[in-house]
């Protein structure tokens, strides 16, 4: 059996984060990963993707071990969510880095929907300020009258707004509405060992590293000789002994037909919001009969996704649209509105005409002629897409269950129950109005709105273990400890109280780091 | 047409259609049918025939058939240079299973179908040969545009036009739209460059200097 003192579940952006900074420190790491190898910087993977306008197979993980079954509201294809590689979904990621507004912690006070966070806007604060110079976020609030509070500014300078991106926040200041920069975590200058970005684009694969990868730091903790990598493994179990405290976890390689066991002091499961809770509820046993952590009940309720309604706009100008590889201007006006309570935030935004690139989104149409090419082309650059990403609500009707269909190994995959509530529709009410303001402060000649149930969920997944300070109502601590196993904790979107309307990932990060801090300070130095 | 021509094609049509639509009904009509949908769904998820072929370098003359093609299916908007079209073919004949098998017998195909006409290979050939012949073994997928006649004509004759069209030549058009197409548009460089972080706050170059000549053409500033 092998050992460590520190067990993650998840080479992702959370688990790849507490893994650096407990190496840093001289701690030992294991980190388990089902997913291969992922070579960083993604230089190859950008030449094949870019150049080549290849996906290589051998990235993508077969359905045996990765799926999941769905139902309820949700149309689109939530299994491609997920990117099961070493260093996670983070490995190609738009890099959009924002703070949630301390409104956020205390919906249920101030807004009477969710619940309240067990800690507040000013306790996770400083921790922001760690995650923006832990991933080099550029950035400035300076354009942005709507930005949370900060006690540092940030790291390096914003990217500033493209050519439409200008033309949109000319218009729309005529009309009260303020398009700013969007702070990034991607290098607008060099940033320690890390090169600045040169643009090549589009920044979903980075081939220098400019855009943060979480390869990164699992780069620098390897290097430490404290942590050790485990690929193309999945770990099917948590082990808790009799007296409650986790002593392992019960992993297989994928290829392999025997499961192998490793010991750990402290566990930390930092999947992602589905599959955590999914661990959970296939650790159950004599003592925990309904999943870890589940004894109120709570494992795999509260799911949220992000909901993005799409629209697009057609424009008489030329935008030239997609010349910086990421995003700039996007809109965080209404991330408080007054009439917030009735319904959700919506933040505004303007990804890519077609993700991951407009000019290759085309590989269904099938062109006769190099004129039908450059006709496509010169039309893409008239529209432009909005994308009016809004809070969800909890309720009974979101949730993670176990499967009936199983893995390679017999094990049920996730269920995933999804359903739009009144709330919901509310928002997608009040969004569906700034969409028609947009539309008409921006002047489109034409537009198109998805309907409530044609959103996506941004790949954005939150709850299912989250935190509060009543056991009764909740699966963890604001530190991600689970209440009735000290030594298992559980770090990620999972742990979210509720979505807020902005992109979880530095607030994933912020609360990562926070973890560590706590456990170094307080259970390991302790155990020493 | 003729007018009893016309008729007996017509009533061919709309007895096949009424006896189609009852045989649907049966399900040892469905049975039989199943079979060759299957066979058309393997034929449209091409990638996989393409799997066990080795990898390797392609041929001076294979290589040479496949930029004339380039140049054939971008002839009416020409790009400046070819070396991307070249490091494509190349790269993925070298990494990708199936593709350098399936360059040679697109060469070969398009090379006899050359010799038989006009006695030289298909990269001698003329631009509008070439595209003749490039319209008889790779046209615009029939499947997508003719709905089930094209489906038909995809289970009988076109598995090997499915092939050259979808890794061929909608590879080079896919390749096109996101590097020279962009820079007939107005772009100044294409995504895979380092573009740098000034450009993309401004109107393009070219469309800069066009918006300048219609200006001063029309006495502005």
């Amino acid at each position: 059996m092998s050992q460590s003192t520190v067990a993650i579940v998840g080479s992702g952006i959370v688990g790849t984060t507490i893994a650096y900074l407990l190496t840093k420190k001289g701690y030992d790491v294991d980190v388990f990963e089902k997913g291969p190898d992922y070579p960083y910087p993604h230089t190859a993977q950008f030449r094949e993707q870019v150049l080549y306008l290849h996906e290589n197979s051998a990235y993508i993980s077969p359905t045996d071990l990765k799926h999941l079954t769905l139902s309820g509201d949700y149309q689109r294809n939530l299994n491609g969510d997920f990117y099961m590689v070493v260093g996670g979904s983070a490995t190609r990621w738009s890099g959009i880095t924002l703070r949630m507004i301390p409104n956020d912690f205390k919906t249920k006070t101030l807004y009477g929907y969710g619940e309240d966070w067990p800690l507040t806007y000013g306790d996770l604060e400083p921790y922001y300020c760690k995650a923006e110079s832990l991933l080099g976020v550029s950035g400035t609030d300076s354009d942005n009258p709507f930005a949370p509070p900060r006690s540092k500014p940030h790291p390096l300078p914003p990217f500033e707004l493209s050519y439409d991106d200008v033309i949109f926040a000319e218009k729309l200041r005529a009309h009260g509405i303020v398009l700013h920069t969007t702070p990034q975590a991607r290098t607008s200058k060099d940033y320690g060992d890390r090169v600045a970005c040169e643009n090549y684009g589009p920044c979903w694969v980075c081939p220098t590293g400019a855009r943060y990868s979480p390869n990164y730091h699992l780069m620098h903790a390897l290097k430490t000789g404290k942590c050790k990598l485990h690929t193309n493994v999945s770990v099917r179990r948590i082990v808790v002994d009799k007296s409650g405290k986790a002593t392992g976890l019960v992993y297989q390689p994928n290829d392999k037909s025997q499961e192998q066991e490793h010991s750990a002091k402290i566990v930390i499961v930092a999947a992602n919001a589905i599959e955590s809770a999914r661990l959970l509820l296939l650790s159950a046993d004599e003592r925990h009969p309904n999943a870890l952590g589940n004894n109120t009940g709570h494992v795999g309720k509260h799911l949220t996704f992000h909901h993005g309604w799409y629209g697009e706009m057609h424009y008489k100008e030329t935008l030239y649209p997609s010349r910086f590889g990421g995003w700039t201007g996007q809109c965080h006006q209404f991330l408080d509105p007054p009439s917030r309570g009735k319904h959700g935030s919506v933040k505004i935004e303007f990804p890519f005409i077609h993700e991951p690139d407009p000019f290759l989104s085309a590989a269904d149409l099938k062109w006769a002629t190099s004129s039908d090419v450059i006709e496509h082309v010169k039309e893409v650059q008239h529209q432009q897409p909005i994308r009016l990403h809004s809070e969800a609500s909890t309720g009974p009707e979101k949730y993670v269950a176990l499967s009936k269909d199983r893995d390679r190994f017999g094990d049920p995959f996730a269920h995933v129950q999804y359903s739009l509530n009144d709330f919901d529709y509310e928002t997608y009410q009040f969004a569906t109005k700034l969409f028609d303001r947009f539309a008409e402060a921006t002047q489109a000649d034409q537009k198109k709105w998805t309907e409530p149930k044609g959103f996506s969920s941004t790949a954005h997944h939150h709850g299912t273990c989250r935190m509060g300070t009543n056991p009764r109502d909740s699966v963890v601590d604001s530190f991600g400890k689970m209440h009735d196993i000290p030594n298992l904790l559980i770090a990620g979107g999972s742990t979210f109280v509720g979505s807020a309307a902005v992109n979880p990932t530095l607030t994933m990060v912020a609360l990562a780091i926070r973890t560590a801090d706590y456990l170094m300070d307080q259970i390991l130095d302790r155990q020493n | 047409m003729k007018r009893r021509k016309f008729l007996t094609i017509l009533g061919s049509t709309a007895t096949l259609t009424v006896v189609g639509a009852i045989a649907w009904r049966q399900k040892w009509y469905r049975g039989a049918v199943a079979p060759i949908h299957a066979y058309y769904i393997s034929l449209k998820q091409e990638k996989e025939s393409l799997k066990d072929a080795p990898t390797g370098s392609l041929t001076a003359s294979t290589l040479s058939v496949l930029l004339a093609t380039t140049e054939a299916l971008l002839h009416d908007t020409p790009p400046k240079e070819m070396s991307h079209y070249e490091d494509f073919f190349r790269w993925h004949a070298e990494h990708l299973s199936g593709y350098k098998r399936l360059y040679e017998q697109f060469a070969a195909t398009v090379d006899q179908i050359a010799r038989k006409s006009s006695n030289i290979t298909f990269a001698d050939n003329d631009i509008v040969t070439r595209k003749k012949i490039l319209a008889m073994v790779a046209p615009a997928s029939s499947d997508s545009l003719l709905g089930k006649l094209g489906k038909f004509q995809t289970v009988l004759f076109g598995k090997e036009q499915l092939l050259f069209y979808n890794h061929i030549v909608h590879e080079i058009f896919r390749l096109f739209a996101r590097t020279d197409a962009l820079i007939l548009v107005g772009y100044e460089a294409w995504p895979g460059q380092a573009r740098g972080l000034d450009n993309y706050r401004q109107l393009p170059g070219k469309a800069k200097a066009e918006s300048a000549r219609m200006m001063s053409r029309m006495g502005g500033n």
